[in-house]
């Protein structure tokens, strides 16, 4: 029994120690953010004063710079942060000085060191740190960090990449996104969008390449085509639309369903240029998969041709709901036409394409008086 | 969008069947489940004071038992506690580091906020503006006023207009007045209702939400500004898969809050990581007025909508959104919802224990996946941690008094209990700091420490009085 009660006061001594611990704790923190926030705002002001005394971002010197900022503060670590603070509110020109300046004072071999010795923690910031400082010398270590055993770090280590905007990168980039979630997707893309660089050379590349295993060149491919649908229903100007719809079209008759079925999406994002290349989405509406020929219907949709509606209207008799829902929703986007031959099939033999009419006609309504 | 994932069955919807069928059900198994237990100690404890084995020594042994499962409670909340704090500050620091961005994309689904402000609600004008200002590209915000506030306030607040709105009645609601928007607001839509329950007022909500998520929002709330993009990230990384998606409701330790106060908190943060492994569940289950929550539209309607909008429902569409089949139910770790006054705490504990009772008995319904069955038995060990402690105490204070325990066991038992008591609450402060939740200031920490001595002590004791309540409650109401 005496064993277990100083059991219990070993336990009551840990707590007292916990708690100990966590107001020193406290006391530490806050100390050291009112120490930051005091070196942020002279490093501020002294900022304001060099850029102001040089005119210009290019006739700044970066000796001074450090010079500043290691008498402001010898605390590295708060140097840092606060150079990157800095460097994220500043566009790409202006905050050079300072990117040179976190190179100078040994930053970026350290975030290079820890990317590559460091625990998680150290690895997954230290990637952070470099793709935001874009750093283009770690782009070689990023590269490797991207087959990291950690996901959190590859994923900085992806970030970190397109944040730095080497268009050589786009590929490996392209890669390691195929094992990602929508949101690590969304993420990367919105990246890449903002490198300001064309990317149809590097997607096309990434299309025709061969060798490797064949699942994972299929699962490639088919990132690339999701990217190529987005960039082209986002950014046209970086992709070129002909080159891409070029690349498309050898996929729409591929035995993969997924990539046949994402070629047609290209299709729809970028529109079509020429007669055959609207016959081949055209013709999808007759494949015998039913996932194809839904995906087929809602692309004509959106390509807008009137000449899709009889093929259209036949498809509103399909088997399968989902095809004879985006048949019947392809048509109420083609227009007039469209929506004539909708009416038409209300009263028409076929329960099921009748059923479907009718709802989307409704729907229709339902938005126009809304609207009105 | 067509997903290639699923096969084409998947996208029928099922019939709805009443909600309060199967919460009577479950309801039954949930007591069944906590009784037999209980029948059987007592069974057992009747059956030795019958026999000539000395009173002293049956219930001293019942005494160890029971601090000996107090104490082994305790380990297991403690380790929760660990893994709790290691996981969300690794998902905290991952959100902190990478500045994530939400642009107008396919892959980021439009959302409708549904708020239905109460009497006691204040600032309601603020609380619009500050959901009008939330940083995600697509969504919208229906206010249903069941009279609540008054209409004429928001229509000069907002230049609210009334517009002939034709939607689709999905579910069966009562009576609405008007529909107004707003020119200066586009995404803001006000429906006036007579008064009825909350239910009738979600339902209205849902029938004219045009988008395919919508956000179920506590009136004393308040989202931060990236609050939503965070509650909706699920969605966005499993979009076939994510059913639910939610975020606790947080209290923020104002300047000039009282010891209570802190005491709550203390007594939140607490449950929150010592609930890591069930977290999930146990925050949805434990009803729309805990958290800020992201349901789908159509599953909402397959279920038949709200029928009482209290806790419980949300295990009911659980359940059949298909609880067997693979699915993910999200609960976001960030802070991204701030209480603006607090419910009182016995109603929160009883919805959390209540909630705890639903879902063990639901769990065990779904009981063919043996992947749950730690699920099963966290569940039951936080059925029955406030009974256990109540009875323990009840027994060990009776017996004393009573002469029937000496007072060495006694110490040990209380002992045990505010050892355990104490480290459980203090580790879920420095779970919440160190996980990067939250970061006080010295006084406030100063604060929080004290308050979760009283909490350990007091607070505790009177807290699981509420949740066998709240288990009773669960229970009770079919």
């Amino acid at each position: 029994m005496q064993f277990v009660f100083y059991f219990l006061i070993v336990l009551l001594a840990l707590w007292a120690f916990i708690t100990i611990a966590q107001v020193a704790y406290s006391i530490r923190v806050e100390a050291k953010r009112r120490f930051k926030s005091e070196v942020r705002a002279r490093f501020k002001s002294v900022l304001q004063q060099i850029y102001t005394e040089a005119g210009s971002p290019t006739r700044i010197s970066i000796d001074e710079v450090v010079a500043s900022l290691e008498r402001i503060c010898k605390d590295r670590i708060i140097c840092r942060d606060v150079l990157i603070e800095f460097t994220s509110k500043l566009d790409l020109d202006e905050s050079k000085p300072l990117r040179d300046a976190y190179e100078r004072m040994g930053f970026v071999k350290q975030d290079i060191e820890l990317l590559q010795n460091g625990k998680w923690q150290a690895r997954f910031e230290a990637a952070t740190r470099l793709g935001r400082m874009r750093c283009w010398s770690a782009i070689e270590v990023l590269n490797g960090a991207m087959r990291d055993k950690d996901e959190d770090v590859r994923f900085a280590a992806v970030c970190a990449l397109a944040e730095i905007g080497d268009q050589y990168s786009i590929p490996a980039i392209v890669h390691a996104l195929t094992d990602a979630n929508g949101w690590q997707v969304l993420q990367v893309s919105e990246r890449l969008l903002a490198m300001n660089v064309d990317v149809t050379h590097a997607f096309l590349q990434m299309l025709t390449a061969s060798g490797g295993v064949k699942s994972r060149r299929e699962a490639v491919i088919k990132t690339v085509l999701d990217l190529i649908a987005d960039f082209a229903q986002r950014a046209d100007d970086k992709l070129n639309l002909n080159a891409a719809r070029a690349a498309a079209y050898q996929f729409v008759n591929s035995e993969q369903l997924d990539l046949r079925a994402r070629a047609i999406r290209v299709f729809a994002a970028t529109g079509v240029a020429t007669p055959s290349e609207f016959e081949l989405v055209l013709n999808c509406l007759s494949d015998r998969y039913w996932e194809i020929r839904a995906v087929a219907a809602k692309a004509l949709g959106q390509i807008g041709d009137q000449a899709a509606v009889s093929k259209l209207t036949e498809a509103l008799r399909d088997e399968a709901w989902w095809v004879r829902h985006n048949a019947a929703q392809a048509l109420a986007r083609l227009g007039q036409s469209g929506i004539e031959a909708l009416q038409a099939q209300l009263h028409g033999e076929d329960k099921f394409a009748a059923e479907t009419a009718k709802q989307v006609l409704e729907e229709l309504q339902l938005d126009a008086k809304s609207g009105a | 969008m067509l997903n290639l994932g699923l096969s084409q069955q998947e996208y029928v919807l099922k019939q709805p069947q009443h909600l309060s069928q199967v919460s009577f059900r479950y309801r039954l198994l949930a007591g069944l489940l906590l009784l037999v237990p209980f029948l059987l100690f007592c069974i057992a404890l009747l059956l030795a004071l019958a026999s000539e084995y000395p009173a002293t020594k049956i219930v001293s042994e019942v005494a160890i038992v029971l601090t000996v499962l107090i104490f082994l409670r305790g380990v297991l909340s403690l380790s929760q506690v660990v893994h709790s704090a290691i996981k969300t500050r690794r998902s905290v620091l991952s959100r902190l580091a990478n500045k994530f961005t939400m642009a107008r994309s396919p892959k980021v689904p439009p959302v409708s906020i549904l708020f239905c402000p109460k009497e006691t609600q204040q600032n309601c004008e603020e609380t619009l503006r500050s959901l009008l200002a939330l940083d995600y590209p697509e969504y919208e915000l229906i206010v249903v006023n069941d009279g609540s506030v008054p209409t004429e306030k928001l229509l000069v607040e907002f230049g609210l207009e009334p517009v002939n709105k034709v939607f689709k009645r999905s579910l069966m609601t009562g009576s609405i007045h008007d529909i107004y928007a707003s020119k200066k607001y586009p995404k803001l839509l006000v429906v006036s209702k007579p008064r009825s329950n909350l239910a009738d007022s979600l339902n209205v909500g849902i029938n004219l939400a045009r988008s395919p998520l919508i956000c179920f929002f506590e009136d004393e709330c308040v989202l931060t500004r990236d609050g939503l993009s965070l509650l909706a990230k699920p969605f966005i990384e499993y979009p076939n898969l994510t059913v639910i998606s939610a975020a606790t409701a947080e209290m923020s330790l104002a300047e000039d809050a009282e010891l209570f106060d802190a005491v709550k908190i203390a007594s939140r943060k607490r449950l929150f990581h010592s609930s890591s492994f069930l977290r999930a569940l146990l925050c949805i289950a434990s009803g729309l007025r805990n958290s800020v929550s992201i349901f789908r539209k159509a599953d909402l309607i397959r279920v038949g909508g709200f029928q009482e909008a209290v806790m419980g429902e949300a295990v009911s569409l659980l359940l059949r959104s298909g609880l067997a089949e693979e699915h993910r139910v999200s609960h976001v770790a960030d802070v991204l919802c701030w209480k603006l006054s607090s419910a009182r705490p016995e109603v929160e504990l009883g919805q959390w224990q209540a909630s705890a009772v639903l879902m063990a008995a639901t769990g065990l319904a779904a009981a063919r996946d043996i992947r749950l069955l730690p699920g099963y038995l966290l569940l039951l060990v936080e059925c029955y941690a406030p009974i256990l402690e109540l009875l323990g105490l009840v027994l060990v204070l009776g017996g004393f008094l009573t002469g029937l325990i000496g007072s060495e066991l006694v110490l040990l038992f209380f002992m045990t209990l505010i050892s355990m008591a104490l480290l459980e609450s203090v580790s879920g402060i420095v779970a919440d700091e160190f996980s990067l939740r939250h970061q006080h200031t010295v006084s406030e920490t100063l604060l929080l420490v004290f308050a979760s001595i009283i909490e350990a002590v007091l607070y505790r004791q009177v807290a699981n009085y509420y949740r066998v309540k709240g288990i009773l409650e669960a229970l009770l109401k079919a």
